[in-house]
């Protein structure tokens, strides 16, 4: 993985739509055809994600891979059982519930994805020399690669490779429902560029008031990566990145990020400082007996 | 839209699936769809129904060596598949994960979970987004009770699962598998003789032959497979004598591979004296297979070194070796402390075929051998028991000989490669 340099997300995002007008789903959408079998190696598991996922958010967790409907231009392997286990409850624990704890449990299930599906290895593309952290597709379908190589005790790459791609996607799905102020990209605006912001270094992409080089490309990415990156940043890296950026991009980080919070707490309620603190509260819980082994 | 296309597809393949199911007919005027699930529903059981597993005969590309992967379909959707090869450092290894057979490009053998043994070899690392470039969806072409006839569902590369005899245990076959690959995978040169015709074979170690024709320059790239009788190549070749041959079975002398399709194409190796007399590799003596005429005095020799340099000085291994300003010698090499003493010894062809004589240089020995031989008596011992006529007989792979006195069949020592 080292000599890829760029990390980044790639989003799919379809029009919006599909899924803020779909409070009709109902668990009949996902009709199990397999019904749980008590010989199956993986009972305990499949029942365990029928009663915390399907049931409360009408979501279909999939850790066996799908190449069916995925992309042949990468070359992938499935996750791991145990990776999975262990993704489906941190998945659970330091996103779900805390969107229950801080809204309530219909939260998630209006707004949040239909699918996640896990994938066990980095997709790397080749001709940009870049790793696909996650897709999302319409805010339906989420896929998350790498799982292979998750690392519970290793909270900075968890955030990198998973979470901050959960609350990126989950904040493109919350911004097409009630749009953010328009003023928002009237910051950098001029500093976008599709195209060029992979050239960016992390500081100069700082410099230029972006939390992370992504944030370069566009307006909606800017917004929802800055939300991602103060959720699960932790204070020595945020500081970091203030660092990096000097005064004038020290400056227009506070203002964007001052609306994205003004923006959470008026059109969903959330307070953005509660839940980063929430989550960094949770994340500190994680270690090797967090997870149920009898699942 | 995908379901079109999967159904146009599927019509094709179902063509070939339905030919080897029992319900051939009443499988024709059914619609697509229920012919899949019927298909899928009959790899299933089939694929369960062998309680001692299959044999699958993996290559992950059309260049890449064969491996045996031994794998067993439970019913309840667990599979576990063991290996013992390079890419687990030859220790025997089981993996578990789950797998099922599904509809998709007609039907589908997929293992969706991740295996420690089946991914290694579609893992995209080393290099970064390729890895080995194996498959782990397999398209379902033919299948019986005893074959499975698959192809990788993004490289297309043939996948065959063997079924497993119910006698046999895994490490039966294991062993099994080893042993051939001793006999058939050496260094050596071999030799694809048909009727008249014969072209050079390079690269049996590695598992894909390059075979190509004398003076010419662009050799076929074919990987094999060892298999516990013999070898498989990974696709049928014409002979120069116009048959297709694919599978090749060990001669009972263990020295050549026959065609099983065409019992005069075969391969060989080089002839064993100008090979043995020309070699620079070491061989060890093997004192397990050896005759007492040889062991005692080797038993004698290591028992002295271990007393006479308190244990500093412990043989390694006893072996024939050649060096370009000594030429060639038995030789040992000690432990803890490194140590390699020569003594002189001479391989000379013999009149007959497959025929050599040893002889020795008395006191032909370099200086740390002076320096040992003056001190250990039995280093004599071994040395002058040495010398003798012996017909050779060795494996096709090269990987050890055996040397047996020609006027005294009891009197032989094994020498492998190290
Ligand atoms: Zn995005």
């Amino acid at each position: 993985m080292k000599p890829y340099k760029i990390i980044i997300f790639l989003f799919a995002i379809a029009l919006l739509g599909s899924c803020s007008k779909n409070d009709g789903f109902t668990d009949s959408i996902f009709i199990d055809t397999e019904e749980f079998n008590p010989d199956s190696p993986t009972y305990s598991f499949d029942l365990w994600l029928h009663e915390n996922y399907l049931k409360p958010y009408n979501l279909a967790f999939k850790y066996r891979m799908e190449d069916v409907g995925s992309d042949m231009f990468y070359n992938l392997v499935p996750a791991s059982i145990e990776k999975s286990k262990q993704l489906a409850q941190l998945t659970k624990f330091l996103w779900f519930d805390v969107y229950a704890e801080m809204v309530d449990e219909e939260f998630l299930k209006k707004y949040g994805p239909r699918i996640i599906h896990l994938i066990g290895s980095p997709a790397y593309s080749p001709n940009t020399g870049t790793i696909l952290l996650g897709t999302a597709e319409g805010g339906i379908k989420i896929t998350l690669f790498n799982c292979n190589n998750l690392d519970h005790r290793n909270v900075n790459m968890m955030n990198e490779y998973f979470f901050k791609t959960m609350h990126h996607e989950f904040a493109h799905i919350l911004h097409q429902n009630k749009m953010y102020p328009k003023e928002y990209e009237q910051i950098s605006a001029g500093d976008y560029s599709p195209l060029g912001w992979q050239y960016l270094s992390v500081a100069e992409a700082a410099r230029l008031g972006f939390v992370s080089q992504y944030s370069a490309c566009e307006g909606q990415e800017d917004f929802v990566e800055k939300i991602a990156n103060y959720l699960l940043t932790s204070d020595t890296d945020w500081n970091n990145t203030l660092d990096m950026a000097g005064e004038e991009g020290r400056e227009k980080i506070f203002r964007k990020l001052e609306i994205c919070s003004n923006w959470m707490k008026e059109k969903w309620g959330i307070d953005l400082d509660i839940m980063r603190a929430e989550i960094n509260r949770r994340q500190l819980l994680i270690n090797d007996d967090f997870f149920d082994p009898n699942i | 839209m995908n379901h079109r296309i999967t159904a146009i597809l599927f019509f094709t393949s179902a063509l070939i699936v339905s030919s080897c199911t029992r319900e051939q007919e009443s499988l024709f005027e059914q619609p697509a769809a229920i012919r899949l699930n019927h298909a899928i529903e009959n790899i299933d059981s089939t694929l369960v129904n062998a309680p001692n597993g299959w044999i699958m005969q993996y290559f992950a590309t059309n260049e890449s060596p064969g491996y045996s992967l031994l794998v067993n379909f439970s019913s309840t959707g667990e599979v576990l598949v063991a290996a013992k090869n390079n890419l687990v450092r030859n220790r025997y290894t089981e993996a578990r994960s789950v797998y099922r057979v599904i509809g998709d490009y007609g039907p589908v053998l997929t293992f969706d979970t991740f295996n420690n043994l089946l991914h290694l070899f579609s893992t995209p690392e080393n290099p970064a987004g390729q890895g080995l470039g194996g498959d782990y969806e397999f398209i379902i072409n033919t299948y019986s009770d005893s074959l499975i006839q698959m192809n990788g569902k993004k490289r297309g590369t043939l996948i065959d699962l063997e079924r497993i005899p119910e006698d046999k245990s895994w490490a039966d076959i294991i062993a099994q598998l080893e042993s051939m690959t001793a006999y058939v995978a050496g260094s050596d040169r071999l030799y694809l003789v048909s009727g008249n015709n014969t072209r050079i074979i390079e690269g049996s170690s590695s598992f894909v032959y390059e075979i190509s024709m004398q003076g010419s320059d662009e050799p076929i790239i074919m990987p094999y497979i060892v298999t516990r009788d013999g070898i498989k190549l990974h696709k049928p070749i014409k002979t120069a004598r116009n048959t297709e041959v694919q599978h090749f079975v060990l001669s009972p002398e263990r020295d050549k591979l026959v065609a099983s399709s065409d019992p005069q194409t075969y391969i060989t190796g080089s002839d064993i004296v100008p090979f043995i007399t020309n070699n620079q590799t070491p061989y060890e003596f093997d004192l397990e297979n050896s005759s007492s005429h040889f062991t005692n005095p080797a038993f004698e020799l290591i028992d002295e070194m271990h007393s006479r340099y308190s244990g500093r000085r412990d043989i390694d291994f006893l072996a024939i070796t050649y060096r370009p300003d000594f030429g060639h010698s038995f030789t040992f090499s000690t432990k803890p402390t490194l140590t390699v003493a020569n003594f002189r010894l001479y391989l000379l062809a013999h009149n007959n075929r497959n025929t050599i004589s040893i002889d020795r240089e008395i006191n032909g020995y370099d200086q740390n051998g002076e320096l040992f031989y003056t001190n250990v008596n039995s280093i004599e011992k071994f040395w002058k028991e040495l010398p003798g006529v012996y017909e050779l007989r060795s494996t096709l792979s090269k990987n050890s000989i055996i040397f047996i006195d020609i006027e005294n069949e009891t009197r032989y020592f094994k020498l492998n490669k190290r």
